[in-house]
């Protein structure tokens, strides 16, 4: 099942999935994360190819469309569940984090 | 390395574990003014540019490994993203890409997690391993059938030479399956250290497969000259002994085959595995096969005895002859007469040296007196040879029987149901001979 293999996600796993919220072709997802995250995560494009297999082959994401030279990719709905669950689950890291930073050092 | 004025080629046979140090050698060569432009048939072909501070990407397409074929739509996709990324496609050999781009463009490297990167790497020779694994496994059974060396591999070139080959062949697929292995175990330690992929020397390498590749050649020239050689004195053998070339043939039809069918992974490898044990055990046959008679006739040149030298008047059932040579042993012949009456067999050897012969003439009678056989001098009747002896079963109503003669570098041997220390039977051996 997919989220055995993707338990926890890695930083450029999360962020292209994120980026795949959308309907976006491998180039573009790329770019998005490097603006996003302000060039602090990037992805090559070797990386990236290896992912959307694999994220495609578990049923994460899907193909759109393909015009010779461009493949667009967009999550599925059990992709966006287990985005869900994932950025629920940092959300939560950080809450917890916040508590005990403040009642420790309040 | 050969080159003329716009081109330079240098051969190339790396593992897929080389894939960094290709990189910085492909950058080195750009710096000196040559750009990559393709690998073909172990090759690698480069181009003359101006001098140039490039940088090279050396990838490896995740979707290819001896199992699979690459589907060209998709590495055409994959391409398209490098290129997308900026990266200019140079070339590509079996699952090796290699694309470049200028230092100052300062692009994102093509792969930017060492995970994945080790993962596809696994995932692209692990296939490969455990088919040399296997590859291993059948040559150290071929080793052991063929242990211990019998005096009979002297015969035919192809013979003599087998149980030489296969342990150098072995050696050389050992020395690449090791390396992969100990990359992969390595690789992954480095992950858990938080260290980078361990990349492997380029001159070690270049030297590994150029080493690796020229014994290959030189292995695959033995077996076809030792081929050819026997088939010159046995050509009824020249299709058994052309067999064996198959194997490169099977295999390569195995490769391009593999691109077109749709079927399981699972499938591919037992079709890979069945290939390989088919064409081993086909080559064990042909081994076999080759020790069996076609020809019935004896030949003019080879020493053989008929019922008719013995005074015997029979009618044969059965008769054969067969011929085998090599560079130790250039004249080994059998002829054989069947019949109702008696059997009468003649075995002669003719070596390049007459320690050759010794060699052979003890191993022969050794085989002989494991069979329960008695030895006896026949020095008395046949004068005038290194050695002479009878062997017969004691508990046959005919005595000396079989004779054994070696004369410097000559052997002979002959099996009848006559008692060949009766001089009529001496007289009639020594005559035969001397002419």
């Amino acid at each position: 099942m997919a989220r055995q293999q993707f338990q926890t996600l890695t930083e450029p796993m999360y962020y292209i999935l994120l980026a795949l919220t959308k309907e976006r072709y491998g180039y573009e997802v790329m770019q998005v994360i490097a603006e996003k995250t302000n060039n602090r995560v990037v992805v090559g494009p070797g990386t990236l190819y290896t992912l959307l297999g694999k994220f495609q082959k578990e049923g994460i994401i899907k193909q759109v469309s393909d015009d010779g030279r461009r493949k667009t990719y967009i999550l599925t709905n059990s992709g966006k569940e287990m985005l869900l669950e994932e950025y629920n689950r940092l959300k939560m890291l950080v809450k917890d984090g916040d508590n005990i930073f403040k009642s420790n050092y309040s | 390395m050969t080159k003329n004025k716009d081109t330079k080629r240098e051969l190339f046979i790396f593992s897929t574990v080389d894939y960094f140090s290709l990189k910085e050698h492909f950058e080195d060569m750009a710096r000196k003014g040559w750009l990559i432009d393709k690998i073909k048939y172990s090759f690698a072909v480069y181009k003359k540019i101006e001098p140039s501070d490039l940088t090279f990407s050396v990838d490896i397409y995740p979707k290819i490994s001896i199992f699979e074929a690459a589907d060209k739509d998709d590495m055409k996709s994959y391409i398209n993203l490098c290129e997308d990324a900026g990266w200019i496609y140079a070339t590509s050999s079996k699952n090796l890409h290699i694309f470049y781009s200028k230092k100052e463009d300062n692009l994102i490297p093509v792969q930017t997690d060492e995970e994945i990167e080790r993962m596809v790497i696994e995932k692209s020779i692990l296939p490969e391993i455990s088919v040399m694994i296997l590859d291993v496994f059948i040559i150290l059974l071929n080793i052991k059938i063929q242990l211990p060396y019998d005096y009979e591999n002297l015969f035919t070139n192809g013979r003599l030479i087998m149980p030489f080959l296969w342990p150098l062949l072995l050696i050389n697929i050992i020395g690449s399956t090791v390396g992969n292995i100990a990359w992969i175990i390595k690789a992954k330690k480095n992950i858990k250290d938080n260290l980078p992929l361990p990349v492997t020397n380029y001159k070690r390498s270049k030297m590994i497969g150029t080493i690796s590749f020229v014994f290959s050649i030189f292995l695959i020239i033995i077996l076809i000259v030792a081929m050819i050689l026997d088939a010159t004195i046995n050509s009824n053998k020249i299709a058994l002994l052309m067999a064996p070339l198959l194997v490169p043939i099977i295999i390569y039809i195995y490769i391009k085959g593999i691109e077109t069918l749709k079927i399981s992974k699972i499938i591919k490898i037992i079709y890979l595995c069945s290939i390989i044990v088919a064409v081993f055990v086909f080559t064990i046959f042909i081994t076999l096969r080759m020790s069996s008679s076609d020809n019935e006739n004896l030949e003019p040149g080879y020493i053989g005895f008929t019922s008719e030298d013995f005074g015997a008047k029979v009618k044969l059932k059965h008769k054969y002859f067969d011929k085998e040579g090599s560079i130790l042993v250039p004249k080994y012949s059998r002829y054989g007469e069947v019949s109702s009456e008696i059997g009468l067999e003649t075995v002669s050897i003719e070596t390049r040296g007459s320690k050759i012969a010794r060699y052979i003439f003890d191993e022969m009678l050794i085989d002989e007196l494991k069979y329960n056989r008695v030895l006896r001098d026949a020095d008395n009747e046949y004068l005038g040879y290194d050695e002479a002896f009878y062997i017969e079963n004691p508990n046959a109503d005919i005595k000396n029987n079989s004779l054994f003669l070696l004369e410097g570098n000559k052997i002979l041997f002959i099996d009848t149901d006559f008692d060949l220390s009766e001089s009529k039977y001496v007289n009639i051996i020594m005559d035969k001979i001397k002419k």
